[in-house]
């Protein structure tokens, strides 16, 4: 499941953060500003003493910062717009437009690489389409952001423009925004021809032979449909001509007869089930364990990857989600919506008799406060299905009285969903995001622009770090530093993990000594006591710094949402806002960086 | 004078030039085939050299422009993506993301098409690792089906390659035949539209015929391609297409198919067994082994000892009675000890002396060589031929046990008989009436059918001395008793298997069931046990009326 963290509300999240954090990221944004400006005042001002002396190295230093802040203050929209055309022209001249047709190109050729016969063919195809735009706009972001101003300066044509009355800080943001405008409007003509590259590869219908289909049990027909797009479905028909296909590779179809049963024609209409953006209403989830006792998780049954805990069946063993502002004016078609999704342990795989059939569990809808629940429906767990149920708001209760939803099962808005697991000696499995309200979906096609949206954001992120390096490096140079930043950025957690000690095998020089030694990573360490504490003494320091690089750079993965888009969830207004955020607050501190260091090259003086 | 300078200067690249094609032609020139007569040339040393070695894509297997393609856009790193991709996959797998895992395998084999080892450690992944994830056993099905398709992919990348060809055999037997849910995904994998051609007739639908060509294949590449077989002996390699045909017999019967159909799939199960003893089998020594034809080398033996023997008479016993006098007296008084006497030393030494005093064929050849220096021809060529067989002999029978050879031989034999034929459909009958709440009639034809299998034992005592048919007919008696159970009756006094249960129910859940001996009438069953123990020749093993030590065999090994 995408959802793995909690996604907080904007201003939450700007001003305060979540639980475990201590700030909001503006603070955070300012403390790192005011670190860094500290920092870079203090080295500035080393570096002029050590040249000029104490009292002239002071006064230079004062000098640039205080010209250097009303430099910034007075910038003119007129010149950096005037900057910007001038790159994008740039741009064009070195044949931007060659990403676009290497890009067609992929997506001419991707079906020779993309199976279509996948169990979710959509999510492959999506995720194909924004992770290879991805790869293709940051490298081409990349190569035009690092290679122009240092080109400039070496053809000197940078003197064409310092002579005339530009300010250092217009030409850094000006090239910016015109990297920025140029990358956007590539990606808007991937976005559109990825958008129909999806749908036509993924959308399509099959034909019914008549001849085909055989007289159901209690009326109607029943049968298969011809295949289409390496797969086909069993088709069910009532009497009234209308029927759906049963569920095959993550979709299913309506099915509508006409005529009569000699010449009757069946119009299967298009895929339901994906080109989806649900919007989940998550809730909070406990667990109470065999014996009735509140637990934060259930049990593990040995998956390596601990993001499901596990109950156990036939026991009082519940998983229990809370949902929050459960009210009739945010169901208004006055039911429930509950989507679930389990996953199953089996400690044995059943008899012949029922080993084809699903293990079996239970819903119950509970009153936090009261404890009033509603009768227990059952189910048959299906993995990795998501089992819609759609919950009426007149209710009957354990007792079989008639309840209402709203009015007898909620308190304060508040609701229990208890699942359970009915047969002994087998579990289900459920993490937080497994069960979750859906009262409405948000349209594909916008969601898939949001996709490409997060994208534009990571372009953004690249453009400002690529201008930045390239107002004091080199081309390959900024090139290479550029480069470092996007993959150290996308592997950003695991650098925080290897600083903070979370990942197993030590940091950097214990982990060689590992590697070269062939040691694994859970035995201790065998160089003695001594070596092992000044490898661990030297790691310590060396991960401090680390720590402090990777808190700052950019998290790449964290700003990608192919996942969201490819699984069919929606990316929530708030999320898109504080991934702009982000990349408004790397360009802001970038181009303050990027302005002070090419106010410090001679050609911008 | 500069410009004329400069004139002979590219007069010298240009002979350089020239003279440097020689070579590189003779290296690097490619192989060429003339479309219209199929002649061409053989190409340069570089071209030669991968024909040799079979090293070129089109020697190897199928060529896909998109793994060419990957391969290319990879820039010579192909090794280091394959790495990457390998452990997205491992992140995949551990996360549950099954659609892109299965696509990370097809762009890891994209990458690396003639990397066996990825096809057959993925598709294993899939079929068993993957399917286990799921717990609708249609999905299970789904991802069994995946791995197969995955590894008859590979087996296009890479053509007569032994080992993903006995892979695919054995994935569609032993994972679709004997995995839990082996009813339903046989059943599944005879209406599974996508996998079968649309003109493979019904009853060819079995994974374990299926299978069975797969390993004929496998067999094929080993015999014709001089392709090696890793991992396993060869012994087991070539025992399996029988070992299918026997499962699949078997398993149509247990689904209700008896008579004809059944008799033909066993007596076909009876010729494959006979020609797996046909062949000869290399061993890992060098020598051979042909399972099938211990007798005839035994007889070779016989033969070629007497003939040598003949060249001289009595000197092999004279060269005995030499080696005997030239002990020392410490030597004939341990072989003078009772054998029951001898401490470990002294047996150790008795060992080594018995093989000084033995006269080996070559031996005796050696000594006709000297006496007789025209025979010296005939003596060694007896000797190496009697050597040969003896080394056969012993090979085919210290073989035979590692495929339970005598076992399926003699099943796939008795297992045409009428007797057997009935006596699996009345209980296979027998069953279906108690599932169907008819124990009366259940249990009339569980009697019957264990009165035919009383019948195939005296015929074939040997038989439950191997594990499975004699497991299988105390499972069979188990189900008998809950039938009766059902009717409360008791465990006959004439019931047809009782010694066999006495020998054979170990853990004794039915043993101490059955009516006090002098109850029965088991006089019959004496006689005809008397008559099987004469039949006991014909597989060399205890029947039914044998010590209990001889009645339980080892389980076999396939």
């Amino acid at each position: 499941m995408v959802i793995e963290t909690e996604i907080l509300p904007f201003w939450q999240w700007l001003l305060y953060g979540g639980s475990d954090d201590a700030f909001g990221a503006l603070p955070w944004f300012f403390i790192a500003m005011i670190t860094a400006g500290v920092v870079a005042l203090l080295g500035g001002y080393l570096i002029s003493a050590v040249r000029h002396g104490p009292i002239e190295g002071g006064d230079r230093t004062y000098r640039v910062v205080v010209g250097g802040l009303k430099n910034l203050l007075v910038l003119s929209p007129r010149r950096v717009y005037a900057l910007a055309r001038l790159t994008v022209q740039e741009s064009l001249r070195r044949h931007v437009l060659v990403t676009l047709a290497v890009f067609l190109l992929i997506l001419m050729f991707a079906a020779l690489f993309l199976r279509i016969d996948q169990p979710d063919p959509f999510k492959l195809y999506v995720s194909f389409v924004l992770t290879a735009t991805t790869y293709l706009v940051l490298l081409m972001a990349l190569f035009l952001s690092v290679f122009s101003l240092p080109n400039d300066i070496k053809n000197r044509t940078i003197y064409t423009v310092v002579t005339k009355p530009v300010r250092p800080g217009e030409i850094v943001l000006g090239r910016m925004l015109g990297f920025a405008f140029v990358g956007t409007a590539v990606l808007a003509v991937m976005g559109l021809a990825s958008y129909v590259f999806v749908v036509r590869e993924i959308g399509h219908t099959h034909a019914i032979a008549a001849q085909t289909l055989q007289d159901a049990e209690g009326g109607g027909q029943k049968g298969r449909t011809e295949t289409a797009n390496a797969h086909r479905h069993d088709v069910t028909i009532d009497r009234e001509g209308y029927g759906r296909t049963d569920s095959v590779q993550g979709h299913w179809h309506e099915v509508t007869q006409t005529g009569s049963r000699e010449d009757a024609q069946y119009d299967v209409g298009p895929p339901q089930g994906v080109f989806l953006a649900r919007v989940p209403v998550l809730g909070k989830l406990r667990f109470i364990d065999r014996l009735g006792e509140d637990k934060p998780r259930g049990i593990s049954v040995g998956n390596e990857w601990g993001y499901r805990s596990y109950i156990e069946g036939g026991t009082q063993a519940a998983a229990i989600w809370t949902f929050d502002e459960v009210t009739p004016g945010r169901f208004e078609d006055g039911y429930l919506p509950i989507e679930l999704t389990i996953r199953v342990f089996r400690t044995h795989k059943g008899d012949q008799d029922s080993i084809d059939r699903g293990i079996l569990g239970s819903i119950v809808l509970r009153n936090p406060q009261t404890g009033l629940q509603s009768e227990m429906q059952s189910f048959r767990a299906r993995e990795y299905y998501v089992d819609q149920q759609y919950v009426s708001r007149k209710l009957l209760d354990s007792d079989g009285n008639p309840i209402d939803l709203f009015d007898d099962l909620t308190h304060n808005g508040q609701l229990e969903v208890w699942v359970q697991c009915l047969k002994d000696e087998q579990y289900f499995g459920m993490a937080q995001a497994d069960c979750y309200l859906r009262p409405r979906n948000q349209s594909f096609t916008v969601n898939f622009f949001k996709g490409f949206s997060s994208i534009w954001v990571q372009m953004l992120v690249v453009v400002a770090f690529g201008v930045m390096c390239s107002t004091f490096l080199s081309g390959p140079v900024a090139m290479m530093f550029t480069v470092a930043i996007l993959v150290m950025g996308l592997f950003k957690d695991f650098m925080l993990r290897i600083a903070t000690g979370d990942v197993y095998g030590g940091g950097p020089i214990e982990s060689l000594i590992r590697i070269v030694g062939q040691q694994n990573l859970m035995s201790e360490l065998n160089t003695g006591d001594v070596t092992t504490t000044v490898i661990r003494t030297a790691d310590a320091v060396i991960t401090f710094p680390m720590w402090v690089v990777a808190s700052i750079l950019p998290d790449f993965r964290g700003l990608s949402k192919v996942r969201w888009v490819s699984e069919g969830f929606d990316i929530s207004p708030s999320l898109l806002a504080q991934d702009v955020s982000v990349s408004l607050a790397y360009l802001v501190g970038l181009f303050v960086v990027g302005y002070f260091f090419l106010r410090t090259r001679e050609v911008a003086k | 004078m500069s410009e004329r300078r400069s004139f002979v200067r590219k007069v010298v690249y240009l002979c350089a030039i020239g003279l440097l094609l020689v070579p590189v032609s003779w290296l690097s020139a490619p192989a060429t085939r003339s479309s219209v007569s199929g002649q061409g040339s053989s190409g340069g040393k570089l071209a030669r050299l991968r024909a040799d070695y079979k090293l070129s894509q089109a020697n190897l297997g199928e060529i896909d422009p998109a793994s060419e393609t990957i391969k290319l856009a990879t820039l010579g790193m192909r090794g280091i993506a394959a790495n990457l991709l390998w452990e997205k996959a491992n992140h995949y797998k551990m996360t549950e993301d099954w659609t892109n895992f299965s696509a990370t395998l097809e762009q890891i084999t994209k990458l690396q098409p003639n990397f066996v080892s990825v096809w057959q450690y993925q598709a294993w992944n899939l079929s068993y690792n993957v399917s286990y994830e799921f717990d609708d056993y249609r999905d299970r099905y789904y991802w069994v089906m995946r791995g197969i398709d995955f590894l008859e992919d590979g087996t296009r990348y890479n053509e007569n390659d032994p080992q993903l060809l006995w892979d695919m055999g054995w994935f569609l037997g032993y994972k679709i035949g004997r995995a839990d849910e082996h009813v339903l995904y046989r059943r599944l994998f005879k209406d599974d539209e996508e996998y079968h051609p649309a003109d493979r007739p019904r009853e060819m639908r079995d994974n374990w015929l299926l299978g069975k060509q797969w390993f004929r294949k496998a067999q094929y590449a080993v015999d014709n391609f001089q392709k090696e077989v890793e991992g396993r002996t060869d012994l087991i390699f070539h025992s399996y297409p029988a070992l299918w045909q026997m499962y699949y017999a078997a398993t149509i019967e247990s689904e209700g198919v008896f008579g004809e159909v059944a008799r033909r799939a066993w007596a076909t199960a009876a010729e494959d067994w006979q020609q797996f003893g046909e062949r000869i089998i290399p061993m890992y020594d060098n020598t051979i082994v042909q399972l099938g034809r211990l007798d005839y080398y035994r007889q070779e033996v016989e033969r070629n000892h007497q003939q040598l023997n003949a060249l001289a008479p009595g000197l092999a016993d004279a060269i005995q009675s030499e080696r005997r006098q030239r002990l020392t007296d410490a030597q004939r008084r341990v072989l003078a000890i009772p054998i029951d006497e001898r401490s470990t030393d002294q047996r150790a030494i008795v060992n080594q002396l018995a093989a000084m005093l033995q006269v080996t064929p070559h031996q005796l050849a050696g000594r006709i060589q000297q006496l007789h220096p025209e025979k010296a021809v005939e003596a060694h060529r007896l000797a190496d031929a009697l050597q040969h067989a003896n080394v056969v002999a012993s090979n085919i029978e210290r073989s035979r046990p590692d495929v339970n050879y005598d076992y399926w031989k003699m099943r796939a034999e008795f297992e045409q008989t009428d007797d057997a034929l009935l006596a699996r459909e009345l209980i296979h009958k027998g069953s279906e009436a108690f599932a169907a709440a008819d124990p009366d009639l259940a249990r009339e034809l569980y009697e019957q059918g264990l009165q035919k299998w009383r019948a195939i034992l005296d015929a074939y005592p040997g038989i439950v001395s191997h594990g499975i048919t004699g497991d299988e007919l105390m499972r069979i008696i188990e189900q008998y008793v809950r039938i009766l159970n059902q009717n409360d009756a008791p465990i006959p006094a004439d019931f047809p298997l009782r010694q066999f249960v006495e020998y054979h129910d170990d853990e004794n859940r039915i043993r101490g069931l059955l009516p006090p001996v002098s109850e029965s009438p088991d006089t019959s069953t004496d006689g005809s046990s008397e008559e099987a123990s004469e039949t006991d020749s014909r597989d060399g093993s205890g029947g039914e009326d044998s010590p209990p030590t001889a009645v339980r065999g080892t389980p076999p090994s396939p």
